[in-house]
């Protein structure tokens, strides 16, 4: 058995400032709610509940906690959803407070059972949102995969696996950077200058060295590398110390250099990259604005679907409607696409420059930072070292650079390395000999030298080549574990679509009914292994069609985005029947939406459907249907007292105003008993047809009392006599003093007690009329219910009766 | 193909759970990705610095 809610209460959180409570008695509810009443509120408690997240305020510029917390709580106040189950035993409430300066969650249900239901239901798909069709709708047929994942809850999964191919990136772009081909030829040439050949197996280097030191006759022969340092430390005489400390650190600024060397073209190549794409963003100052745009507008469409509550623009706070400004926001940002593609390539380029030039002035750091590197004797190495050193930061400073700045980066030809920037190699190669010759007075120092060299250089060469192979390794695992992730990723999406089909097809024929779009399908872009996208295909008169935007409308892949998240709905939802549709018909035509309604009504009466709107039509028109199937309705209101909050009801706004009346609480009248009123009066006037005079739209609802007072006397003048007599009790209403003091906006409520109770009691003498008083009927009477041969109206039982002309 | 309807969040947990098991896969960064998930820590930074920390170990070792 399913569970259903009985009961929301949200305290604090997001729009609601104090409480909301929404008693729903495992019912469905419509709820009508205005942009910027804060109705989503509901929706997003609800995912915060069971998810810990809420998938349109996640983003690393959010932090969920705080923007869950309405934002005029003090730190002391806790924040909280409670949710009451059907199911008693999963009835929790999850808190949301400070604690020692932190804010930090909680569950009040401690139980197993709690635990294991809030587990199985982040399997399911209990909330869809419109940013989720719209998303849909809009993408190109790559991004189409994505938001389509997102409907039917494959969210996590599109970024677990971005988050996958960021890290097999990652190891790629650093074996590039590290170029290790080109520092173990380095290693590979100093061993042949010292030892004559370049050694990889560390049995050929202890050969080679036995034959060199075998002239020697040391008495030892060498089997390790301990063998070798011994051997070291038998032919480092102490007079030549100082020299062969000298040549060591020598042979390294060479080694270091002669490696650099070797990479001019490949630095000089990745900054040509990185100076053309810089050149091509700035040279386009569209573009450019375009790229920068992009992130004001996302910036700007964060801020009108969550924090701008009314229908004007943000910026320029000229009156506009709020959907209408998301629409242009999201129109503009596919313009700007294809300069975010260009853009990406410009990122990489310079994040390659940058990696690049930190790393070989963190190799020239090595030997600026060795001890010998301040000896007066190497003035003019030490010169071209920091010389080059200069140079390259050069190229990471151009790598920093911000291409909005305005400033030009400078030419390639002007920071191009170049083999004369390495001439210091030769002074070096000769001083080198230098020291060689002085040495060869010493045949145990060459020896040593040349130990010491290809030994230095054997175990360079075993470490890179030990760091190449464990990023190898790892980009190898991360391909291998990539590759499989993709491939069950689109067994998923496959068996969901290929399982489902028929559902889908059939919530989309019903919204879509006599149309010539058949058999519709999705399919999955992409061989063997790859996920690259998706497309839709379907029947148009016989012949196979794709993509759909050829003949769709937004309307049909908006009813494709809902078929397939009410598939999940019956594919996913174990443990749960009920879901939250938030603003999903936003991009209906008028045809769609009524259909939707029908399909929800028809298909899904078993579950507990919880409806928000901001389309006043639409909930006008479901609300019909929903009062038939005892759906509750309200309405979403937001004001700065209680920031997001529930319309109060007629029964509420009656037990309020007898509570306070009892109390004395004059002050706190005047509104309920206002609404009351008004409410009271509305329906009076449509069951007895009063007619009054023509306005536009939601303009028609806003009708002040006193007219419907008028009207309603004037109609019960022409049709009813009976009536006519109770007339009087009309007449105190309209000529009392409390009506007027209502209806001002001038002056402050401030009547007596007395004046209010006599009013209240004329407001009930006067439902009195036109509501049955038998308990058991209690229903209005109804111009509809007009019998044509008595000539009366009457209520559902027929106790309350009146003659009526009609 | 498997052919059972998988929600987002068992196809990742059922990979996770056997990602060790994948031909010539690492198991040493199959098992701390596994972990990360599990922890519910998988993320762009959480991932490179896991990367990053294997390869140092590896590179300890002799």
């Amino acid at each position: 058995m399913q569970t259903k809610i009985k009961k929301i209460s949200i305290t604090g959180l997001r729009g609601v400032q104090k409480t909301m409570e929404l008693p729903l008695s495992e019912k469905s509810i419509l709820l009508y709610g205005d942009n910027g009443t804060g109705k989503s509120s509901i929706s997003d408690s609800v995912e915060w509940f069971f998810n810990d997240s809420v998938s349109h305020l996640s983003g690393s510029e959010i932090e969920l906690k705080e923007a869950m917390r309405n934002a005029n709580l003090n730190e002391t106040e806790v924040a909280s959803v409670e949710i009451d189950f059907s199911k008693a035993i999963f009835t929790s409430d999850k808190t949301l407070a400070y604690k020692k300066g932190k804010l930090v969650n909680d569950y009040s249900n401690k139980s197993t059972e709690f635990d294991e239901y809030i587990e199985k239901t982040k399997s399911e798909n209990l909330i869809l949102r419109y940013q989720f069709l719209t998303d849909f709708i809009d993408k190109t047929k790559g991004d189409k995969l994505k938001s389509l994942s997102d409907v039917i809850g494959f969210s996590e999964v599109n970024k677990t696996k971005d988050i996958l191919k960021k890290a097999y990136n990652s190891i790629k772009s650093e074996i590039k950077n590290q170029n290790y081909e080109a520092q173990i030829n380095t290693q590979k040439q100093i061993q042949i200058e010292k030892i004559g050949a370049a050694i990889g197996v560390d049995r050929n280097l202890f050969e080679i060295v036995n034959e060199i030191i075998s002239p020697i006759k040391l008495g030892l022969e060498v089997k390790s590398f301990t063998d070798i340092d011994v051997v070291l430390n038998l032919l480092k005489a102490p007079r030549n110390t100082k020299e062969l400390n000298e040549l060591r650190f020598l042979e390294s600024c060479k080694s270091t250099l002669t490696n650099l060397k070797g990479e001019i073209e490949l630095l000089n190549s990745e900054y040509e990259k990185y100076y053309s794409e810089f050149k091509i963003i700035a040279d386009d100052v569209q573009g450019i604005m375009q790229v920068f745009f992009a992130e004001l507008l996302k910036a700007g469409s964060t801020v009108l679907e969550k924090y701008h509550k009314d229908e004007t623009c943000p910026l320029c706070l000229q009156p506009k409607e709020k959907k209408e400004l998301l629409i242009e926001i999201q129109k503009r940002l596919k313009e700007i696409e294809e300069s975010s593609k260009k853009k990406a390539v410009y990122d990489l380029a310079k994040q390659t420059v940058t990696q690049f030039s930190t790393e070989r002035i963190k190799r020239l750091d090595i030997l600026r930072s060795d001890v010998h590197y301040n000896e007066n004797n190497i003035e003019q190495i030490k010169k071209a070292i920091d010389n080059l050193a200069v140079k390259i930061s050069l190229y990471e400073k151009a790598g920093n650079e911000k291409v909005t700045s305005g400033n030009k980066l400078s030419d390639a030809k002007d920071l191009k390395l170049k083999d004369t920037d390495f001439a210091i190699i030769d002074t070096l190669a000769s001083k080198i000999g230098e020291i060689q010759t002085e040495l060869t007075k010493d045949n145990n120092a060459v020896t040593y030298s040349n130990i010491s060299a290809a030994k230095e250089a054997f175990q360079r060469i075993k470490k890179f080549e030990k760091e190449k192979r464990v990023l190898e390794d790892q980009r190898s695992s991360m391909e291998l574990i990539y590759t499989e992730f993709v491939k069950r990723q689109k067994e998923g999406l496959e068996n969901f679509i290929s399982t489902f089909s028929g559902t889908i097809n059939e919530y989309y024929q019903f919204m879509n009914p006599g149309e010539q779009f058949q058999e519709l399908k999705i399919v999955t872009i992409g061989e063997e292994d790859e996920l690259n996208g998706i497309t839709i295909e379907y029947k148009y008169n016989e012949n196979w069609v794709s993509p759909p935007q050829k003949y769709f409308s937004e309307s049909h892949l908006n009813c494709f985005g809902l078929s397939f998240f009410l598939a999940s709905v019956i594919a996913f939802n174990k443990e749960n029947k009920f879901l939250f549709l938030d603003d999903v018909i936003s991009s209906f035509d008028s045809n769609h939406r009524i259909r939707f309604a029908n399909l929800l009504f028809e298909k899904f009466a078993d579950y507990q459907i919880i409806l928000l709107t901001h389309e006043i039509e639409w909930y006008q028109y479901v609300s019909q249907l929903a009062k038939r199937k005892s759906w509750l309705i309200n309405e979403i209101k937001w004001n700065d007292a209680d920031g997001t909050h529930l319309e109060d009801k007629p029964t509420d706004l009656r037990e309020i105003i007898e509570t306070n009346l009892a109390k004395g609480n004059v002050d706190i009248l005047g509104n309920p008993i206002r609404k009351y009123l008004e409410h009271t009066l509305k329906d009076i006037c449509a069951n007895l047809e009063v007619k009054v005079s023509f306005r536009m739209n939601e303009q028609n609802e806003k009708r002040m009392p006193d007219e419907l007072l008028n009207e309603l006397k004037s109609k019960i003048n022409k049709s009813s006599v009976e009536l006519k007599a109770h007339i009087p009790i009309i007449d105190r209403i309209i000529n009392s003093n409390i009506l007027g003091n209502l209806l001002s906006h001038d002056n402050p409520f401030s009547p007596k007690l007395g004046d209010l109770k006599s009013f209240w009691t004329d407001l009930t003498d006067m439902e009195k009329l036109f509501y049955c008083q038998d308990t058991a009927c209690k229903k209005p009477v109804l111009v509809k219910h007009y019998d044509t041969v008595k000539k009366r109206i009457r209520c559902g039982c027929d106790k309350t009766n009146y003659d009526w002309k009609s | 193909m498997d052919s059972k309807v998988k929600s987002g969040k068992e196809i990742l947990d059922d990979f996770f759970a056997n990602i060790s098991e994948i031909k010539n896969v690492d198991k040493g960064l199959a098992d701390s990705l596994s972990n990360l998930y599990q922890q519910g820590k998988l993320s762009d930074t959480a991932v490179k610095n896991e990367l990053s920390n294997l390869r140092d170990k590896d590179a300890n070792k002799n």
